[in-house]
């Protein structure tokens, strides 16, 4: 597939196959094709994830007791560090710029993405960032031990060797997301239907929309924070060197300048699909979709002014704390909006619970209760006491886990059945809902005690009190792990042996341009742009138009 | 097992006798797990009660009781918000649903009601915003301190300064935790594993204590729940924080900042004695630090330096070289048999007085006596099977200074 | 067809332009951290 889709005119039905993908596996090392491209990126996060997932399986089952079982602290460490480093740039980020690539070209009307060559050249960057994070682990001296937030100068003058590959790991991984952002700004600004208005846009495409900004704006700052890093470890800078007149803390407000757009960066979009998939089963339109599209930027905006919320306890002056204690607070009234919006859309409505509905309300429930602990985490005297515990390791992953990665796995449940034109087993993935929701409560509900109880986070042993709740977080632990292999089964046996269908709307009340295309989706869509009337009725968000 | 649980969370001041005893007879029976899980999700709805060990406790300074406060108030603000949130939620997925034949209205837009669920929760924000405030001015103002604590973070411990007296220690995990958080170790924890010390921090009652936090490497915190401080401690600069402490007691922190390996291994542990005890307290140590200083003046024998030597091993260098001297290959270099314990005492001295840069190997003579140089530097080239026969004496490390 | 061939490319010609500028700022953004902080 070198050539680009313009090249396609003559193809006057896209729906032939005359103009399909290349045959062999080089299709897949050469495709310019959004729908490949966002394939290769979901099979990518998910590969990552089950490598995340087994490093949070050596944590947890050296947790289950008190006491050295397993791990030395040494490589426990690493695993927190790279489970960490791998569930955030290898996991979440490319599943949704996955979800990005096959979605946003399909509700924008456009025949694939602005710039596709370097669409190819974003992804394919990502496996060779992956392994040289993952090879750290074999070289002299073991892999990053520094956590994720890699805080200086524990990750530059007290680093191992392999802390190098790392940095440019980060570079190369931030470079991709860099790129992906460019591609979906420029598609969504310059490549939609012409007659589709910005605020025809169905909310996915303007949550991702916004969070491409946020990937600008924030990718930089990492990429110059491990610049930096770099030169002070091997070039005799002093920018984060006390005794070279540099300062550790401001390593800190850089890493978080960066780090929490970051976080925003890993939940607008799902809120993007969550918008999408609950007025679907709602059988009723978006309730308040331009108030949504406002607290999605305000929300944005406000991530640029709160960075200093994790810092709390550096010794930040009073005046700072204060400002950074209600900015920070600020942010759930956006985010509240958001979840209102969403128990209104089903208020009233005419509801089912297929499996992407049953993800979809886990979604807003769950990620709610994350939303409390972070509300809680934001007063900034109660965060001394909860600062650092595992009360802030259940909060994020309240809102990492069962909010972006449930509202990814709702989403896949709710586009597969269009991209592969197969139905999944219902029964199994309801069988899969229930075990891991179920599951991931008994993981981190009790972590809240714990961190409360005062069990710091990222140690490899603990004191004997808090025994009983790490053993049941880990037998949850290990319970939300193997859900996945079920998943796996779930997704492959679907995309090989499904039931096929032939409805190009697949659930019964779906709105959105990308449910007017045949099913399965075809190779090429949209070289004709739809029409006015089209966008309009497909328009999920508005009623009576 | 079921009835031992339910007794134990039916008596109500009981549960801090209970983690005691249960922390010293702490053994996994396998077949218990599942009725222990059971048992505990039962009682998670009870989560809000501090006395049942789930919940922050109220600590025993003004600083510590106010942000219990703060936090119990954000935390029923958030339990009334979800009630509220989730019950709308629940009655819809309960009564709007196609299979009661709900019909779908079409409703979507509405300004008046995206005002009203913006402005109440602004106002409820600004409710919790006010107390908050009152409790972070408190707990900021450091002033009128009547004694001062320098606290230094060192991989893996602590180093506590008192300015008024120059009472000056470390602090190390204690031995038998050290010992039983070996890789593989099982059987008996014991008592407050991983939470004790062999030098406690000890302070007076109903005394304005200021602390001031630095580091000497990485970056360290300095946690006391009960004493509602926690504050990070940076290399090459100075953080604070104050405490008065109401009630005599022990009380048990932990460093919590990632700080490398042994960052779950350096505990804290205050001791809060009357004023009479601490003065008291203060004026043995005196005496000791005095006696310490003066023991560098004499020849040791053998003897003395490897019991002295194998005391200081343990808490300064096992947490890297191990407690066998064996090392962790690759990242911390074994002991036993290694050239620098078995080649040129000079060197040896050198390495252990000054350190080793870009290393961990951190210069311990400015952290250690001169008796205790002398004796750790004799224990390691003659144990481990090191055998080398030299000894060392505190002379020749004065010497060397 | 034609038509729609020119709007096609018109569009590009317009996505290419914002993905210029946007590189630029994200270059810009990153060499602002890098100095921002070495004044410090």
């Amino acid at each position: 597939m070198a050539t680009t889709t313009s090249d396609v005119q003559i193809d006057i039905d896209a729906h032939d196959a005359h103009h399909g993908p290349e045959k062999g596996l080089l299709r897949w090392v050469k495709t310019t094709n959004h729908k490949d491209i966002g394939t290769l990126y979901l099979w990518f996060a998910f590969t990552m994830l089950l490598i995340g997932g087994a490093m949070a399986m050596v944590i947890r089952a050296e947790l289950f007791q008190p006491g050295l079982q397993l791990v030395e602290p040494q490589f426990f460490n690493q695993m927190t560090t790279l489970h960490g480093l791998i569930m955030v740039f290898g996991a979440i980020m490319p599943a949704f710029v996955g979800l990005a690539n096959w979605q946003i070209p399909l509700m924008i009307g456009a025949p694939d993405m602005a710039l596709p060559r370097m669409n190819n050249w974003s992804f394919w960057i990502l496996p060779f960032a992956g392994v040289m994070l993952l090879s750290t682990l074999f070289m002299k001296g073991g892999g990053p031990a520094f956590g994720w937030t890699f805080y200086a100068p524990l990750s530059t003058t007290f680093a191992p060797e392999s802390t190098d590959f790392f940095i440019f790991a980060i570079h190369m991984l931030g470079f991709s997301s860099i790129m992906g952002a460019i591609n979906i700004i420029a598609t969504v600004m310059n490549m939609r239907a012409p007659d589709m208005k910005l605020m025809d846009m169905p909310l996915f495409v303007w949550t991702w929309l916004i969070t491409a900004f946020l990937l600008i704006a924030a990718m930089p700052v990492l990429a110059g924070a491990v610049t930096m890093m770099l030169t002070d470890r091997n070039f005799g800078t002093s920018f984060f060197d006390a005794a070279g007149g540099g300062d550790p803390v401001m390593f800190q407000h850089i890493f978080w300048f960066f780090g929490h757009p970051e976080v925003y960066i890993m939940i607008l979009p799902a809120f993007g699909v969550i918008s999408q998939i609950i007025p679907t089963f709602a059988r009723k339109p978006l309730f308040g979709y331009s108030s949504m599209v406002y607290a999605t930027a305000s929300i944005a905006l406000l991530s640029f002014v709160v960075w200093a919320h994790h810092m709390f306890l550096t010794g930040m002056p009073i005046a700072g704390q204060m400002y950074f204690m209600y900015a920070t607070i600020m942010i759930s009234v956006p985010t509240g909006v958001k979840v209102f919006n969403w128990v209104t859309t089903m208020w009233r409505g005419s509801l089912t619970f297929e499996t992407p509905m049953l993800w979809a309300i886990a979604f807003v429930i769950l990620f709610t209760i994350g939303g409390f602990s972070g509300l809680m985490l934001g007063i900034a005297p109660a965060d001394i006491q909860y600062h650092d515990t595992y009360f802030v390791v259940a909060h994020f992953h309240y809102v990492l886990v069962t909010g972006a990665l449930f509202s990814i796995i709702a989403a896949v449940y709710y586009w597969l059945p269009k991209w592969c034109g197969r139905m999944y087993n219902e029964k199994l993935a309801r069988i899969h809902f229930w075990w891991a929701v179920i599951s991931v409560n008994v993981l981190f509900f009790p972590q809240h005690f714990l961190g409360l109880a005062g069990m710091p986070r990222r140690i490899p042993d603990y004191a004997t009190q808090f025994a009983d709740f790490n053993m049941i977080s880990s037998i949850g632990g290990f319970a939300f792990g193997s859900s996945f292999l079920l998943l796996t089964y779930i997704i492959v046996s679907c995309i090989r042996s499904g039931e096929p269908i032939e409805d190009e709307r697949v659930w019964e009340s779906a709105k959105g341009l990308e449910w007017t295309v045949a099913t399965p989706a075809p190779y090429h869509t949209f070289n004709e742009p739809p029409q006015k009337d089209k966008i309009l009725s497909e328009s999920s968000h508005v009623g009576a138009h | 097992m079921l009835s031992r649980r339910c007794s134990v969370c039916s008596a109500d001041a009981s549960s801090n006798r209970f983690i005691a005893r249960y922390t010293t007879k702490f053994k996994v029976k396998s077949n218990a797990i599942a009725s222990w899980l059971l048992i505990s999700f039962f009682f998670l709805p009870l989560s809000a009660f501090a006395d049942l060990g789930f919940n922050l406790p109220k600590g025993v300074t003004p600083v510590s009781q106010n942000i219990y406060d703060l936090h119990m108030t954000i935390f029923w603000v958030c339990v009334g918000i979800a009630v509220v949130v989730f019950g709308v939620m629940i009655y819809s997925i309960i009564f709007h649903r196609k299979s009661r034949g709900a019909k779908a209205s079409n409703f979507h837009e509405s300004t008046a009601i995206e005002l009203i669920w913006t402005l109440i929760p602004l106002g409820i924000l600004i409710a919790i915003a006010v107390p908050a405030t009152r409790v972070l001015i408190d707990l900021e103002n450091t002033d009128k301190a009547e004694m001062t604590v320098k606290i230094t973070g060192y991989q893996w411990k602590w180093q506590y300064e008192y300015l008024d007296n120059g009472v000056k220690f470390f602090s190390n995990l204690s031995k038998d935790s050290r010992e039983r958080s070996e890789m593989g170790k099982v059987g008996d924890y014991p008592d407050h594993y991983l939470q004790d010390v062999d030098n406690r921090l000890v302070l007076p009652v109903n005394t304005r204590i200021r602390f001031l936090m630095t580091s000497n490497d990485v970056i360290h915190s300095w946690w006391v729940r009960d004493l509602g401080v926690k504050q990070d401690a940076n290399p090459g600069f100075i953080n604070d924080a104050w405490a008065t402490i109401q009630k005599p007691g022990v009380y048990r922190g932990q460093c919590a900042e990632l700080c490398g390996k042994d960052h779950g291994f350096m505990p804290i542990v205050v001791e809060a004695k009357s004023k009479e005890d601490y003065a008291a307290w203060v004026k043995e140590q005196q005496a000791k630090q005095k006696a310490a200083a003066a023991a560098g003046d004499r020849e040791w024998s053998k003897d003395e330096l490897m019991v002295q030597g194998q005391k200081v091993y343990s808490s300064t260098c096992a947490g890297c070289h191990g407690v066998t001297g064996q090392g962790i290959p690759g990242t911390f270099p074994a002991i036993a048999g290694s050239k620098i314990a078995t080649g040129d005492v000079k060197e040896h001295i050198n390495i252990v007085m000054n350190g080793k840069a870009g290393t961990a190997m951190q210069a311990f003579g400015a952290q250690l006596s001169d008796s205790d140089l002398a004796a750790v530097i004799t224990y390691e080239r003659n144990a481990f099977g090191n055998n080398t026969g030299d000894l060392v004496q505190p002379a020749t490390i004065k010497a060397a200074r | 067809m034609s038509q729609n061939l020119t709007q096609e490319e018109r569009q590009r010609r317009g996505a290419r332009k914002t993905a210029l500028i946007v590189a630029v700022v994200a270059f810009g953004i990153f060499l602002f951290t890098i100095y921002s902080t070495y004044k410090q």
